[in-house]
């Protein structure tokens, strides 16, 4: 059976964790490499590494830290921020990302989709998609939360998924660092409307948040970073907590 | 001149890094090859993917890499494909059209049909062992692996399975056929379970 995933997410600015409330009102959080070392101790089921850096929009920055985390993390680890090009893709993945994470460029780059799909297979591409609630719908946007896109979230998942999308990472900015719970409004319109694996992220702040996520029809893998990083939380910690409700987590 | 313990075969489209990462970690020293004019010195082979089962097959067939692999074979030196690496010892794929494998293994890569399960099949599923077998000697039975594909390795022989999973149907996630061995699921991403079994394969001699 497969089973459930928690997935810590590590967000980067200029080579420091940090983490963010509304996608803004940066906060550091310590070292990328100590941090990605406890959570692969921890056996985290996989980890989510995003460079929101504003100053530098390339991969730069990521490639220099993926080589050591691939060093130390025996998990898969997926790679976003800054992609542009199908030969960032080949670098990144070359040098130990096991997959890409898109967002602005799935707006604006649909042959990018293709290419990736194509040469590496949809499971290699996971589509970010930040949403925010405005009126009675939500809103997408890109560039790490900065710029407003005209295109529907309905259409923008059902373009994603028809050129060849392997999962979803769908972000509450709403929700993001305030540790109030998903928007499982958000995750259930977009369960509804696709075929492909969804992981919910934004509001985790207590187990009780993870159990209402995890008992949600068809979410299979939930992405968390302030509970991680503001309590005394751990992956591990957090699995444990939530025995006794049914849900299957990995054994190893 | 140091004497590499494996050759991971690099058609450019791998996973590489977290390959010979996992196997540096284990005290090994792996051989990335580029070029399968090197394939007659080396001990025993991994074949690493990620993509598409036709752009590995071009790759393949385009560039010698496919006679120097079957060449390799015929000696009974060990070999390990992983996922797509593992697919491509099958005789035919049907991932973006049909195209050839290298034949190694009796079978056809065929894309999971899982009624109202999201595909790709991604995660950590379970490896049941339907035999012993040295490649999974210290494991336990019903572990979790991490998988990542669309595509099942639909074996011809069903001797040839050693283990297998099931996502909305049950297919092999582990096939060998004497000195041949594939996994659907990445041993190098399967932390410690998935590192024994790379051990395992290390110390396999068929």
């Amino acid at each position: 059976m497969l089973k459930k995933r928690l997935i810590p997410i590590m967000l980067l600015s200029d080579g420091r964790l940090i983490k963010t409330v509304n996608f803004s009102g940066e906060r550091d959080t310590g070292d990328p490499v100590q941090a990605a070392n406890v959570y692969s101790d921890q056996n985290a089921d996989e980890l989510v590494v995003l460079n929101i850096s504003r100053r530098e929009r390339t991969i730069d920055p990521i490639l220099k830290l993926l080589g050591e985390l691939s060093r130390n993390c025996f998990m898969p680890i997926s790679i976003g921020g800054g992609i542009r090009s199908i030969q960032d893709v080949r670098v990144l993945i070359k040098s130990g990302a096991d997959k890409v994470v898109v967002n602005s460029q799935a707006f604006r780059n649909s042959s990018l989709i293709a290419e990736i799909v194509s040469e590496f297979g949809s499971q290699a591409l996971i589509v970010s998609i930040d949403c925010m609630k405005m009126g009675k719908e939500w809103v997408c946007f890109s560039n790490c939360g900065s710029e407003r896109e005209s295109v529907s979230l309905s259409d923008h998942l059902e373009i994603s998924q028809n050129a060849g999308a392997g999962e979803f990472l769908i972000q509450s900015i709403d929700n993001d660092g305030a540790m109030l719970g998903l928007d499982l409004d958000l995750l259930r319109f977009v369960l509804g409307k696709v075929r492909i694996p969804v992981i919910g992220a934004g509001g985790i702040g207590n187990f009780h948040h993870l159990l209402e996520g995890y008992q949600t029809e068809g979410l299979d893998a939930i992405a968390a970073a302030s509970i991680f990083h503001f309590t005394d939380s751990n992956p591990l910690r957090a699995k444990a907590s939530l025995q006794g409700h049914h849900l299957n987590f990995k054994v190893i | 001149m140091t004497k590499f313990d494996v050759t991971v075969v690099d058609i450019g489209i791998s996973n590489i890094a977290s390959v010979t990462n996992a196997l540096v970690e284990l005290g090994f020293y792996p051989e990335v090859a580029d070029d399968p004019g090197r394939l007659g010195e080396c001990d025993r082979l991994i074949l690493p993917g990620n993509g598409s089962f036709r752009i590995g097959s071009e790759r393949l067939f385009k560039s010698f890499w496919a006679e120097a692999i079957c060449e390799f074979a015929e000696t009974k030196k060990p070999i390990l494909g992983i996922c797509l690496g593992m697919h491509l010892l099958a005789t035919s794929g049907e991932e973006d059209g049909y195209s050839v494998g290298l034949d190694l293994i009796p079978g056809v890569t065929r894309r999971i049909e899982a009624d109202g399960l999201r595909i790709p099949h991604v995660g950590w599923n379970t490896v049941t062992q339907l035999r012993d077998h040295f490649l999974f000697q210290g494991i336990k039975q019903d572990r979790d692996f991490y998988f990542s594909h669309s595509f099942f390795f639909d074996i011809k022989n069903g001797s040839d399975t050693l283990c297998e999973t099931s996502y909305g149907q049950t297919f092999s996630s582990v096939i060998q056929l004497e000195n041949i061995a594939g996994v659907q699921f990445h041993p190098e991403k399967s932390q410690k379970n998935g590192l024994r079994v790379l051990d395992q394969f290390m110390k396999w001699n068929f």
